[in-house]
């Protein structure tokens, strides 16, 4: 599990005899995918002017007096400790709640069990913004309004039917052989999910870990209607917050947005061959 | 693959205390408010106060009347297809190539899918001032090479502003299929494929015959979380263009937005929200009957 | 004066204090330690912030045991779902927020979510501090509900420069506009920049003049009343909308307008790529402080007459950019009074208008202050203006601003005809305010 493509695939055959044709179209959507963003971080290291006066060019010297003056005013930090928190609780929760739950639902037959997964998956195309109000009243009356929890709970909540969806997917897949080998003398559904299932899962939960995390991480409705302070306030709202401040300070916006990308950029970058790893894992097998 | 029933003393228990965490905070946080909205949605009322003035399907009646609802399904409608158009073949492409046998795939890999790392409210405003029409990136590139009459004013032009932002959205998530898609070719055993270039297929009959076939199944789920993802989508949307101009990127989700936070229409914006559930049930059911059945034709 | 009123206040507080120690949720006295909670759209680093800052901490001198906490939303939009969240679910979260008066606080109003400030008002000369005209936007209902700290006029500012490049006079009727943007055109200037993308208040403002300079006053106000005689359909409205046709199809606006930013407009007006920007009176206090190097190349001139219409040219459209309102469901009401009192103050009006630049809805002392001239003149404008036009999105409902603006964004857009847009505007009212 190491993210690297097994050898004997890419051995196997190589795609098209237009090689060139495959590179061409890798280095346009390079390109395509690459310049926005390398645009907006070298566009950040301008001073205000020279943006305006040449749009495209490089800087004319490396110059980061704009994010001096935003990190000086600003609670970035803060946003970002705020995000991490979130996400990463959010997403545990996720995914052990999903994960037990989609077993139930991908090997155990019982009464209404249809029904109730029909029930979990219809709400994947609800529309958030429907439950703004009331979830809204319901979080202050439990007195969690403007708190982490006002975020993890509906962050939660909302993203167990899609994670369901896909571990119950994985589960059902996996050959009723493997119970009955492992458990000949009969055992416990327990054993049977956290002895044998589970760790053959490992690729879904994978899946489901990054999904969740990045879906969570860039959520903005509810983390701008649920809470209020700045102290609990995310990323996502933050940067709502400073372009509605620096309207037109586009060095100032730019940097903002840099700095709201490139520590994730960075961590993605540096551990890219776990993250992607985890999500292709389901490759190797035996 | 069949499942057997457990004729065991604690299966009925790990089957509760394994579903009652999740559906204790499903229903309390998602079940419940839908069936408040759904209330809402039969009243009219601007949000403060007590909700007393009871209409029936008066707010329903009055969507299937009103124009801009129309446009905004014709948007979503669009920006469905749209979506599978320019996302799905992309990323199964890009996602064929690398897995072959091409040089740089793995920063290849890691940039592609580095959109998705973006915030999307980054994503909105980065390309907000990409399309900026006296100061973005694109008109001034396009100058730049000589390409002036090619400059637009992107999101201000009704005929395109809808387009332009799919294009961010394609831009966002195509790095995202194409990695689900890479996951499920490394899933397909080398020995099909050996089998193949011993009969002597050519790469594109592989394609065709082994890897299109086996990855079917991902294909489909891929295509159901776009069509839903395109039919809620809201964020990118209301950043950039909050459904301007006049309407041109006016989606579902940024109407109802409209009506319920900045109208004070509540009740109209509920009734909006059940017709987008329910398109949305509608089209993931059947394009799930659609795939189904071709299927099972073969 | 001020010294008794605060003595009374403390007077009363020991009183309470000796009192009970059970508070209600209602009307309490002022008691002990509190916290107040402001809404605004201010948040770290807007000059307006500064002003707001300043009353607190002089209010806080007086009632250091109040701690005043503040949420602010840089962002419009945002403020504006969080601000419809919070009265949906009974208002209980703010205790003074900033509000734009109009219909919207009207209607809030009447549900008796804003606290009655009519009987504080007759208190210690408070009311005698504003002009009628701004009462007037935060009034319904023979009661007032909100202090305003901003009043705004919207002008025609422009370039100096650019014009003398030209040789451009100011035009003064609608021919010479028109006139004007043929020559800007023609040399490669954007005659008008104007911005639509989100900001169809802003696209609003020039037909609203539009209908001022041609019917004058009088037409909305009968409309939006609902007197007998006022609907939408009036031709004034048509001939309006007619007019801003025009001056789209002429080419007075930059390319691409419909998706031009709000904050992008500014932009283009600051490096003087246009020469004419419609705007409100912060727009010079803006300009100081993000281009102070093409500040003293900025005038106005007022919108100009239109040939044959009633209307005067000294009738302006305005409205308050600031203005703070009470919560109906707050417990510490006379705590908010005060710090409203303290947000309409001397000190807080001369802050506008020095740290902020712009013009105070509360009597200032014009001596204290040192100002420029544009800012200067611009006051003046306001102070002689024989008629305040209420930009139209405040005067309505929040639901009849909704429809009026996405109709006027699809005039823009040539999506509709000015006929229609009445009868739509006409209908919706009629639904609306029945």
């Amino acid at each position: 599990m190491n993210g690297r493509i097994p050898t004997p695939l890419s051995k196997r055959f190589s795609l098209f005899s237009g090689k060139t044709v495959s590179y061409v179209i890798l280095i346009l959507f390079f390109l395509f995918m690459a310049f926005p963003l390398l645009w907006l971080f070298y566009s950040s290291l301008k001073p205000m002017q020279e943006i305006y006066d040449n749009v495209f060019a490089l800087p004319k010297r490396v110059d980061v007096s704009n994010y001096l003056h935003i990190w000086r005013t600003s609670t970035f930090p803060r946003y970002y400790l705020n995000s991490v928190i979130v996400t990463v609780i959010s997403t545990i929760g996720i995914v052990i709640l999903s994960s037990l739950a989609g077993f139930i639902f991908g090997r155990v037959q019982f009464k209404g069990r249809n029904t109730l997964f029909f029930i979990l998956i219809a709400g994947m195309m609800i529309p958030v913004q429907v439950t703004l109000i009331p979830n809204f009243i319901l979080l202050r009356e439990l007195r969690l309004f403007d708190t982490y929890l006002a975020m993890i709970l509906p962050y939660i909540a909302f993203n167990i039917p899609i994670s369901v969806f896909i571990m119950r997917g994985f589960f059902h897949e996996l050959p009723i052989e493997l119970e009955d080998a492992a458990c000949i003398d009969g055992c416990s559904l327990k054993r049977i999910c956290f002895s044998i299932m589970m760790p053959l899962s490992m690729p879904a939960l994978s899946t489901i870990t990054i999904f969740n995390f990045f879906t969570v991480w860039n959520e903005l409705i509810f983390a701008l209607t649920f809470t209020n302070r700045q102290e609990v306030r995310t990323i996502p709202v933050g940067i709502m917050d400073f372009v509605g401040q620096f309207e037109t300070d586009y060095g100032y916006i730019f940097a903002a947005l840099s700095s709201a990308s490139i520590p994730l950029l960075i961590v993605y970058f540096i551990g890219q061959k776990r993250i992607i790893a985890g999500l292709t894992a389901g490759a190797i097998k035996g | 693959m069949k499942l057997k029933r457990r004729l065991h003393s604690d299966t009925r228990s790990t089957i509760l205390i394994f579903l009652v965490p999740a559906f204790i905070l499903y229903f309390m946080l998602v079940v419940f408010p839908i069936f408040q909205s759904a209330r809402y949605s039969l009243y009219r009322w601007d949000g403060l106060g007590p909700i007393t003035r009871f209409i029936g399907l008066e707010n329903y009646k009055e969507i299937f009347q009103d124009p801009i609802f129309w446009k905004s399904l014709k948007n979503n409608l669009i920006v469905v297809f749209f979506s599978l158009a320019t996302q799905m073949p992309p990323a199964l492409f890009l996602a064929i190539i690398l897995t072959g046998r091409i040089r740089g795939k793995s920063f290849l890999r890691t940039v592609y899918f580095a959109p998705q790392i973006v915030s999307t409210v980054a994503a909105s405003y980065l390309f907000y001032y990409v399309y900026e029409p006296t100061f973005g990136l694109l008109n001034n590139l396009l100058k730049g090479i000589g390409l002036d009459s090619l400059t637009r004013g992107w999101l201000g032009d009704p005929s395109l502003a809808l387009y332009a932002v799919m294009v961010v959205i394609s831009w966002k998530y195509i790095g995202f299929y194409m990695v689900l898609f890479m996951a499920a070719i490394e899933g397909i055993p080398n020995e099909l494929f050996e089998a193949a270039r011993i009969d002597g297929c050519s790469s594109f009959q592989v394609i065709r015959k082994i890897t299109l076939p086996l990855l079917s199944g991902t294909i489909k789920t891929a295509c159901i979380l776009s069509i839903v993802g395109s039919i809620k989508y809201f964020d990118l949307i209301w950043v950039m263009t909050s459904g301007g101009p006049a309407h041109s990127t006016e989606l579902i989700a940024t109407y109802m937005y409209k009506k319920t936070f900045l109208s004070w229409e509540m009740g109209y914006g509920a009734a909006l929200a059940f017709v987008l559930f329910a398109i949305a049930i509608l089209l993931s059911v059947g394009f799930s009957r659609l795939t189904n059945k071709k299927a099972e034709g073969r | 004066m001020k010294k008794v009123g605060v003595m009374l206040v403390i007077l009363i507080m020991a009183c309470a204090m000796l009192a009970a120690a059970g508070v209600s949720e209602t009307q309490s006295a002022t008691e002990g330690p509190a916290t107040l909670r402001v809404w605004d759209i201010y948040p770290e680093g807007t000059p307006f912030r500064a002003v707001l800052d300043g009353a607190i901490a002089r209010f806080n001198e007086k009632y250091p045991q109040v701690t005043v906490e503040i949420v602010s939303y840089g962002d419009m939009s945002n403020y504006k779902t969080k601000f419809a969240t919070m009265m949906a679910a009974g208002g209980r979260d703010a205790d003074v927020f900033q509000t734009w008066g109009g219909g919207q606080l009207a209607a809030y109003a009447g549900k008796g979510l804003v606290h009655d400030l009519t009987p504080s008002m007759g208190v210690d000369g408070w009311k005698e501090r504003f002009s009628p005209a701004a009462l007037s936007f935060v009034s319904s209902n023979e009661k007032i509900w909100g202090v305003p700290v901003e009043l705004a006029n919207v002008m025609f500012y422009y370039n100096k420069e650019i014009f003398a490049k030209y040789n451009l006079a100011v035009p003064t009727t609608f021919t010479e506009l028109l006139d004007v943007c043929t020559v800007l055109k023609n040399n490669q200037v954007i005659p008008i920049v104007l911005s639509l993308n989100k900001a169809e208040w802003v696209g609003d403002m020039f037909y609203q003049y539009l209908v001022t300079r041609v019917g004058g006053l009088e037409p909305f106000k009968k409309a939006i009343a609902r007197e007998p005689g006022g609907t939408f359909e009036d031709p004034v409205f048509v001939e309006a909308a007619k007019l801003l046709r025009k001056m789209v199809d002429h080419g007075c606006f930059q390319e691409g307008f419909l998706g031009t930013e709000y904050a992008s407009m500014r932009q283009v007006f600051t490096q003087e790529k246009a020469a004419m920007l419609l705007m409100g009176s912060w727009l010079p206090g803006q300009i100081a402080s993000e281009a102070p190097q093409m500040y003293d190349k900025v005038d106005y001139f007022r919108f100009p007459l239109v040939e044959g219409g009633k209307g005067s040219i000294t009738e302006v459209v305005g409205g308050t950019n600031a203005a703070f309102a009470i919560s109906g469901a707050t417990k510490y009401p006379k705590y908010a009074e005060e710090l409203c009192r303290e947000f309409s103050s001397e000190a807080t009006a001369n802050d506008v208008l020095s740290l902020a630049k712009r013009l105070p809805a509360a009597k200032f002392d014009m001596d204290s202050v040192t100002i420029d001239d544009l800012t200067r003149s611009v006051i003046e404008e306001l102070d002689t203006a024989t008629g305040i036009q209420l930009y139209y999105d405040q005067s309505s409902t929040p639901s009849l601003a909704q429809t009026h603006l996405s109709g006027i964004a699809a005039l823009y857009a040539g999506l509709t005809t000015p006929e229609k847009l009445a009868t739509e505007w006409e209908a919706a009212a009629k639904k609306e305010l029945q």
